[in-house]
């Protein structure tokens, strides 16, 4: 089977369905391709394994324009937590030209609680949805690797790669929306390297800016914005405006004491 | 001719064609009853599917199966049309459902899998230990059952249940027993092991005589009946612990579980008919609220005991929500199919939300007082009626969901609003009694119990909202609940702040609010009132400390952590998060140290600074050390206790807990995850000995250096705020005198224990000066 580039996959049309096995890390490129689909003019998306990380779909779309609520708000997410849900999803996916991502399809497969001929029979109705919706665009899906019951879980990828018309290649992984402090140290590992440029004294400030960001994390959180850094840097900037207060009231303190002198 | 027969339920379950049903009779005698019980599933779909399950069923021509068109109301959907599929016999039910599952799986099912004990609850709004009215058509056939208390009501009386308790001399998973004490009504027996045979003939005789309600066992589940049926066996014994002797003993098979994330176990079960068999080391939550508990359980959810004892309170909820569909006719989908609305991903951001949690102010603050919404988020599904059906339901009269751009139908009253409500007013009378009760009442254990088990059914009804085995799941349901929970907690935090209140922590449903000169709990009445009428809400006063600090990261004093602190109430009780004391790994010895540190700090003087209490935390150390070098701890005391996580295969690196694990192995006890292993820190190569394994191990073969670390840390944790640490605090406990390999305890102790004197007699009046300071963490008084 031929595997697809992301670009490649982008620019696919209806009859193109995808399929990417990779660990549970690897899945994070799916969320990439959301971002790239958003700029095409949106996409939907099914996930399995609450693997949709809104934040990273959104940095991604960030990197590519400045104006990301239209491309953002094109993308239509659902999630389902069992396979009768899962299929449910796929049913009530849209019919249109639009590309459909399954993220972690079988997550919702696995485990004992429903036997196992009967989510057989609900992943074929499932895949045969995706088929349906494959006849007018594409349909990329993605299977996170079981840590246990690789036999059953065989079984079910079968099903799905016989459907496939391609083969994707690994990525990355995340969950759904990261934590704020996720989020800033993520940040602090991306701008380690900025870091390591500096001089001490500069870098023992630049910890200390992020240690004082996160006595606000609370609040950053409530701010609900997309790009939750933006309102880290409001929270080292209010940090910074306290301490001009203090300093000021301080110095005025000061003048007062010497002048009475 | 009908009689009447007045009683407490006990027991429900399917048999001789019908329910059987227990009573305890006013009596006092046991009643086994039998009730005609018919009972239905329903199968909706394809009109032409549906024809053919019909004319398949008729065909198949099952005993005692009617079928009949029918409509019937769906949570989401209203009135649908199908199929009433009607059993005669209970019992056969479940063969019937699953022949027409497996012929049409295409096809929704309704009312299905749902137990006949809550099908009874459902249908005569009963419940167990319900005291009712039964008329009787001779001898023992049940025509009608009046419940004649609600279960509500703190005055009901409480049946007089006979008590029989069963356990061996010792943990069998640790040594062999050799006997077994036996309590009924007071008279303690011991019956010997030595003989297996005549063990099983005087069990089966002390159960036949005394003829227990409940038989409340220790491993009774995992050890005593499995055994004493394998016994009965081999020497071909009859032995039948069941009132109800048409009845063999039910057996379910041990299995692992997640739960909040986390991997738990439960051993096999013994269930009995016509009796409950509790067995307290196998009952979740036993250590809780104990039996008491379990009963209050299973009369406000109509689980019955024996499963409220063995079940996790979600399953109780789910009981609960079954039965109150029952009784507004709704149906009880077999399957959870209702799905999430597709949104864009600024949605899901703004939905996929918990708690709110604030940074605490690090340090220690005085004139505090921590305020807490009363059962916040079961209260909030009530008040805003957030059920999943009234999610985005159209309606004259909705409320949006903050921030989330939902409306709430608030027309008529949700099934979780319904459901929830007799449990929180349940709790809140009992609370409310306790209040009124001097805690040497004798009857506030009891109410203390009961109130707690109703509490962890509240705490999880949230969760259920959003969990994959809640029937009607809505994930929108779950996610407007913490919509609600952020914005009540800030509307309560803003009004604090009106109020001159400064709010050092918030955490999802409580504050801490302080105030200079406010320590008596009428300095919070006012901010209570205004929260309440602002939010809606019940709020209390959970305590006024006479000081608390809140404790920053380890690894970086400028940072706060949320949820690490400890405060000293003004009854001089201790409330404390995130320290080892609240660990459930962590060695009775290790939370000792901790526990006495607290004593101290929270018996000096409220004038008097911490660090005046220093040296008496010192000596209490050293004094711990000593007996620790000395061996006069009990091993007991020095015990770890750790959950296995995963299969041990799964472990890439060694671990103490995976050696522990393997060495039990080794002996063939076999370890599940979930389970629970207890080991020791031990001298030499593996460096830890499992508890179970069976070896006895003597004092010289502990590795004292690694409990004196883990005391050392544990006293840095509470003592971070005065400048101490790990490091510094082995130093002072002289964790570098760690006992050689292979040398008499005795002598060493004497070198030892003259180096510690010594030290410590030129440290402990200078003690910053040994102590590593951390400028950042220094106390901070606001006082």
């Amino acid at each position: 089977m031929h595997s697809l580039t992301g670009s490649e996959l982008a620019a696919a049309g209806a009859g193109t369905f995808a399929l990417l096995e990779a660990h549970r890390a690897g899945q994070a490129d799916m969320l990439l391709l959301s971002a790239a689909l958003a700029a095409q003019g949106g996409a939907t998306v099914l996930d399995g394994g609450s693997q949709f990380n809104a934040y990273r779909v959104t940095r991604a779309v960030r990197g590519r324009t400045v104006d990301i609520r239209p491309q953002l708000d094109s993308l239509r997410v659902a999630r389902a937590f069992n396979c009768y849900q899962m299929l449910t999803l796929c049913q009530l996916a849209p019919r249109n030209s639009k590309p459909c991502l399954a993220l972690d399809l079988l997550e919702t497969f696995e485990g004992d609680e429903v036997e196992l001929s009967e989510r057989m029979r609900l992943l074929r109705m499932c895949v045969g949805q995706l088929q349906q919706i494959n006849r007018q665009g594409v349909v990329a899906v993605s299977l996170a690797l079981p840590k246990s019951g690789m036999e059953e879980w065989q079984q079910m990828a079968n099903v799905v790669r016989r459907a496939a018309t391609h083969t994707l290649e690994e990525g990355f992984m995340g969950k759904t929306v990261p934590t704020i402090n996720e989020v800033i140290r993520e940040t602090e590992t991306i701008l380690g390297r900025f870091a390591r440029v500096l001089p001490p004294e500069d870098r023992t400030a630049l910890r200390d800016l992020f240690a004082r960001a996160k006595k606000h994390i609370a609040a950053i959180s409530e701010a609900n914005h997309l790009l939750p850094f933006e309102t880290v840097q409001q929270a080292m900037l209010l940090e910074q405006q306290r301490e001009i207060t203090l300093l000021k009231a301080e110095v005025a303190e000061i003048k007062r004491r010497l002048n009475d002198h | 001719m009908i009689t009447d027969l007045y009683g407490w339920l006990l027991d429900v379950y399917p048999g001789r064609g019908g329910a059987m049903v227990w009573v305890l009779g006013a009596d006092g005698k046991r009643h086994g009853l039998r009730a005609e019980f018919p009972v239905s599933f329903f199968a909706a779909g394809a009109p032409h599917r549906l024809a053919q399950l019909g004319q398949r069923l008729e065909r198949r021509g099952f005993p005692g199966v009617s079928i009949a068109a029918d409509q019937r109301r769906e949570l989401f959907s209203g009135e649908i049309p199908g199929l009433t599929i009607r059993v005669a016999d209970p019992a056969r039910q479940p063969g019937v459902f699953y022949w027409a599952k497996r012929q049409f799986p295409d096809l929704d099912y309704y009312d299905a899998d749902v137990p006949l004990a809550m099908r009874y609850t459902g249908l005569h709004r009963t419940y167990p230990l319900a005291y009712v009215h039964v008329r009787l058509k001779a001898p023992d056939t049940i025509v009608g059952i009046t419940p004649l208390t609600t279960g509500v009501d703190l005055a009901d009386e409480t049946p007089p249940l006979r008590l029989m308790t069963i356990e061996p001399n010792i943990d069998p998973d640790y040594l062999t027993p050799e006997m077994v004490l036996i309590n009924a009504g007071g008279k303690p027996r011991r019956l010997s092991l030595r003989d297996p045979a005549l063990f099983v003939r005087r069990l089966g005789q002390a159960i036949t005589s005394y003829d227990p309600d409940v038989i409340l066992t220790r491993w009774g589940d995992t050890w005593l009946f499995p055994q004493v049926l394998d016994w009965a066996e081999e020497d071909h014994l009859h032995f039948n612990p069941n009132r109800d002797t048409e009845k063999v003993i039910q057996r379910r098979k041990s299995f692992s579980y997640h739960s909040y994330g986390r991997i738990l176990h439960r051993g096999q079960q013994v269930y009995l008919f016509g009796r409950w068999h509790i067995d307290q080391t196998n009952a979740v939550m036993y250590g809780d609220y104990e039996l008491l508990g379990v009963l209050e359980q299973s009369q406000i959810t109509g689980l019955p005991v024996q499963e409220t004892a063995r079940k996790s309170p979600g399953a109780g909820i789910t009981a609960m929500q079954i039965i109150q569909a029952q009784r507004d006719g709704i149906l009880v989908p077999y399957h959870k199919q209702q799905v999430e609305d597709f949104k864009t991903p600024g949605e899901l951001i703004r939905a996929d939300r918990g708690g709110l949690v604030g940074q605490p102010q690090s340090g220690m603050h005085y004139w505090v007082a921590e305020i807490d919404f009363f059962s916040m988020y079961p209260q909030i599904m009530a008040h805003f009626n957030v059920s999943p059906e009234t999610m985005g339901r159209p309606a004259a009269h909705t409320i949006p969901v903050p921030g989330l751009g939902v409306e709430i139908d608030q027309s008529a009253p949700g099934l979780i609003g319904s459901t929830l409500q007799p449990l929180l007013d349940r709790r809140f009378a009992i609370k409310q009694r306790l209040r009124e009760l001097h805690p040497l009442d004798f009857r506030y254990a009891g109410l203390k119990a009961r109130a707690s088990a109703l509490k962890w059914l509240l705490v999880v009804c949230f969760g259920y909202l959003g969990h994959k085995h809640f029937r009607w799941m809505k994930i929108e349901a779950h996610e407007a609940v913490t919509a609600f929970g952020r914005e009540v907690l800030m509307l309560a935090k803003e009004t604090a702040e009106s109020l001159g209140f400064r709010v050092l922590y918030f955490n999802v449903d409580g504050l801490y609010v302080q105030k200079q000169g406010a320590n008596q709990p009428e300095d919070f009445d006012e901010l209570l009132r205004r929260i309440g009428k602002r939010t809606g809400l019940p709020i209390a006063l959970d305590g006024v400390f006479r000081w608390i600090t809140f404790l920053p990261s380890r690894s970086n004093a400028a940072v706060p952590v949320a949820n690490r602190y400890y405060g000293v109430l003004q009854d001089g009780k201790i409330k404390v998060r995130g320290l080892e004391m609240r660990r459930h790994d962590t060695p009775p010895l290790v939370y000792q140290a901790q526990e006495q540190i607290l004593d101290t700090l929270a018996g000096m003087e409220e004038s008097q600074p911490l660090e005046d209490g220093l040296a008496d935390v010192l000596t209490l150390l050293r004094g711990m050390v000593e007996r620790l070098r000395a061996g006069t701890i009990p091993l007991e005391d020095l015990l770890v206790t750790q959950r296995l996580s995963r299969e041990l295969h799964e472990y890439k690196r060694p671990t103490p807990l995976s050696m522990a694990v393997t060495q039990l192995e080794a002996i063939g006890k076999p370890v599940r995850p979930g389970q629970v292993v207890k080991f020791l820190y031990t001298r030499g190569k593996p460096g830890v000995l499992a508890w179970r394994a069976g070896q006895p191990l003597s004092v010289e073969g502990v590795e004292v250096g690694k409990y004196i670390q883990l005391i050392a840390r544990a006293a840095s944790n509470v003592l971070q705020p005065l400048g101490a640490t790990e490091r510094g605090l082995m130093d002072l406990l002289g964790a570098g005198g760690q006992l050689p390999l292979g040398t008499g305890v005795n002598t060493l102790l004497a070198q030892v224990d003259y180096g510690m004197e010594e030290f410590v007699e030129m440290e402990v009046g200078e003690t910053e000066i040994s102590w590593e300071m951390v400028e950042d963490s220094r106390v901070v008084v606001s006082r």
